[in-house]
């Protein structure tokens, strides 16, 4: 079978260090061929063309419209996601996007019509339902080896930036810190605890409370967020994702998942992999941000998911729907922290559960 | 000292280990007394073969110093007013913190200890620890800068300590408040399981007044296969830095530097016993935290009865981030 040609919309970090990689892979093995990629940063796209071999452009309509392209990778940021998939729907290709599905629900509900009235699969890139730890966890839970999930947590911790390269996150200049662009941590990083409450508690989320704040000096965007999410049947998710650890600090997720006959937990690393000691400096934890379970081989599975989709016609692993649920509980989250009251999750109409 | 218990908590059973490793002072315990009409003599008392007295009363009046061993949860007007008879009588008092669960009734039996002269020590199971309390000196030193944020979970087995869960999260909730300046939250939500099943767990999250945010997770989660009696994780983020302390591994302090501190478990419950002991009491700084404590227990009460976000009176509040 020909290699399904990709269009890829976002040239970005998450494209760098993410995407390109598992693309990469998949091209070595005849599955995918990147035929174009566009970035508003015309240079990035045109070093993305330079490796592949493909087209470069700054615009989104040349890059959907390059021959042979199928299917598009989006990995702008979430703001301008449903125009991307507009624009893809219209063309009848199929989206693989980046997480979180949108900044609204509006948008997200817009792109699932659009979706659904092209017939087009729309997978949501929940990467971390493809790291194996998850993938072993979920196993033992559907196996009931747990009992029933009565609550899970996950927090997250990245330190503030510590090179050059992530300098400006969370400050006006960066896109993460721009609150035109931005949601804040809740739809950056917390909308995968949003997703992997709701894939391992399997029940309706129903209201969400939260607290965030803005840490970092000048900054309009909030980079902190601790929240808790009460489901159908009771049991609680619960997460605090901080963007606040001091410059070096190991980045790491500690995942905890506890069912009435058992528990389930794991840590990227145990704080203690990379760590050094030094006379008169104590200990420091070098280039610990490479040991996130953001790992090389979850968006190989997740693109390899998403293709396997495309070619026989089978629903996505995390479909539109999933999509939308997480991003649903996650802005319940960012309504709370604004509102200062628990906010119900908006469930929307014909959301599979 | 001639001393003796009143109840069947966590207390009493530790008290047979430091007996017979204390020599000095010399110890006597004299009986137990049950603190509810019709409670019988927990197994520790009658292993060691601890005369039972009828009543509280009669033992109080024939002891120095007691050990009031009884659960907070649903308990607490029986702990008051024992605690208030004991101090009036001038005895020494061990008691779980807080002494009271209403400021009004907390300063009441203070006042009845200073018109007495009884002294009280207050056990506080996870703030007493000694990595516990040399991250808490970092912070309050200024050593993480402005707390940002304070994270603290104590992870119980399932099916145990169903009588003392209000006391577990007593326990955290010292740690969690003096790490962000022992005072009462501005508002307050608890969200948890249905209270009372083997499995419970309580996730609440405050608002300080200062704006750090204070995440607090007690739970009744641990398979008992594990064999732990608890797992407890506290950290504190700061604008120049960071304390974790966590089971797993050296508690560790990042200030720039990063520097080493003891794991979290030793038995703090006998440690206080033993301080009791040797005449330890309260400091005034414990003292004023109790009241905050106090404050933010019936907080964390009331919200996760209720369903809503709570003040500092235990009051709904409405939004206002």
């Amino acid at each position: 079978m020909r290699p399904l040609g990709l269009a890829l919309v976002g040239c970005g970090s998450i494209a760098q260090s993410a995407h390109l990689p598992a693309i990469r892979r998949l091209a070595a093995a005849g599955q995918v061929r990147l035929l174009a990629a566009m970035d508003v940063n015309v240079d990035a796209a045109q070093a993305v063309g330079r490796e592949f071999g493909c087209a470069a452009t700054g615009r989104l309509d040349e890059a959907l419209d390059r021959d042979g392209v199928e299917a598009v990778v989006m990995c702008t940021p979430e703001a301008y996601h449903r125009e991307g998939v507009e624009a893809a729907a219209a063309r009848r290709l199929h989206v693989l996007s980046e997480k979180p599905m949108a900044k609204s629900l509006a948008d997200a509900d817009a792109m699932i019509a659009a979706a659904r009235t092209a017939g087009i699969h729309l997978m949501i890139g929940h990467s971390r339902r493809f790291t194996g730890r998850y993938i072993e966890m979920r196993r033992a839970v559907l196996a009931g080896e747990v009992g029933e999930v009565r609550m899970v947590r996950e927090n997250e911790r990245r330190s503030r930036p510590a090179d050059a390269a992530r300098a400006t996150y969370w400050t006006r200049d960066h896109w993460t810190g721009d609150p035109e662009r931005s949601v804040g941590a809740i739809l950056t990083n917390g909308i995968h605890e949003a997703d992997l409450f709701n894939w391992f508690i399997g029940r309706t989320p129903l209201r969400v409370y939260a607290e965030h704040r803005v840490t970092r000096p000048g900054g309009a965007v909030p980079d902190f967020i601790s929240f808790t999410v009460s489901y159908e049947g009771g049991a609680l998710g619960a997460s605090e994702v901080s963007n606040s650890a001091p410059p070096g600090y190991p980045a790491f997720h500690e995942f905890e998942l506890f069912g009435t006959r058992g528990m389930t937990s794991a840590r990227d690393h145990a704080l203690r992999m990379t760590e050094e000691y030094r006379d008169g400096q104590g200990m420091r934890y070098p280039q610990a941000y490479d040991h996130l379970l953001h790992v090389e081989e979850a968006y190989v599975r997740e693109h390899a998911a998403f293709v396997h989709s495309v070619r026989t016609g089978e629903p996505p692993p995390v479909t539109a729907e999933d999509g939308r649920l997480a991003l649903a509980v996650a802005l319940a989250a960012d309504a709370s922290a604004r509102s200062g009251r628990p906010e119900p999750v908006d469930l929307g109409e014909g959301v599979a559960q | 000292m001639r001393i003796g218990v009143i109840g069947d908590g966590r207390i009493g059973a530790r008290l047979e280990t430091v007996l017979d490793r204390l020599e000095t002072p010399p110890t006597e315990l004299v009986g137990w007394a049950p603190a509810r009409p019709g409670a019988q003599p927990p197994a520790w008392a009658a292993r060691r073969g601890v005369p039972a007295r009828e009543t509280w009363q009669e033992l109080v009046a024939d002891v120095e110093g007691v050990v009031l061993d009884l659960a907070a949860d649903g308990h607490w007007h029986q702990r008051e007013v024992v605690s208030e008879a004991v101090l009036e009588a001038g005895k020494a008092l061990l008691v779980d913190a807080p002494l009271a669960d209403f400021p009004a009734v907390y300063e009441r039996i203070r006042g009845a200890g200073r018109r007495g002269g009884g002294r009280v020590k207050s056990v506080r199971a996870v703030r007493a620890s000694a990595g516990v309390r040399d991250g808490l000196a970092t912070v309050a030193d200024g050593g993480v800068g402005e707390v940002l944020a304070v994270y603290a979970s104590l992870h119980l087995p399932v099916g145990e300590a169903e009588a003392s869960f209000g006391q577990h999260v007593a326990d955290l909730l010292q740690v969690a408040l003096d790490a962000a300046g022992a005072v009462v939250p501005a508002r307050l939500y608890a969200a948890g399981t249905p209270a009372g099943e083997a499995f419970e767990a309580v996730h609440a999250i405050a608002r300080m007044p200062a704006g750090a945010i204070v995440t607090l997770e007690v739970a009744r989660c641990l398979p008992q296969a594990l064999g732990l009696a608890s797992e407890c994780t506290v950290e504190v983020t700061g604008s120049a830095g960071l304390v974790r302390l966590a089971p797993e591994q050296s508690a560790v302090t990042v200030v720039g530097t990063v520097a080493s501190r003891p794991i979290w478990r030793e038995d703090t419950v006998a440690a206080a016993l033993e301080d009791w002991l040797s005449g330890g009491a309260d400091s005034e700084a414990e003292a004023s935290a109790d009241l905050a404590l106090m404050a933010a227990m019936r907080m964390v009460k009331r919200s996760r009865a209720k369903g809503v976000v709570v003040g500092p009176d235990a009051e709904p509040v409405e939004g206002g981030a």
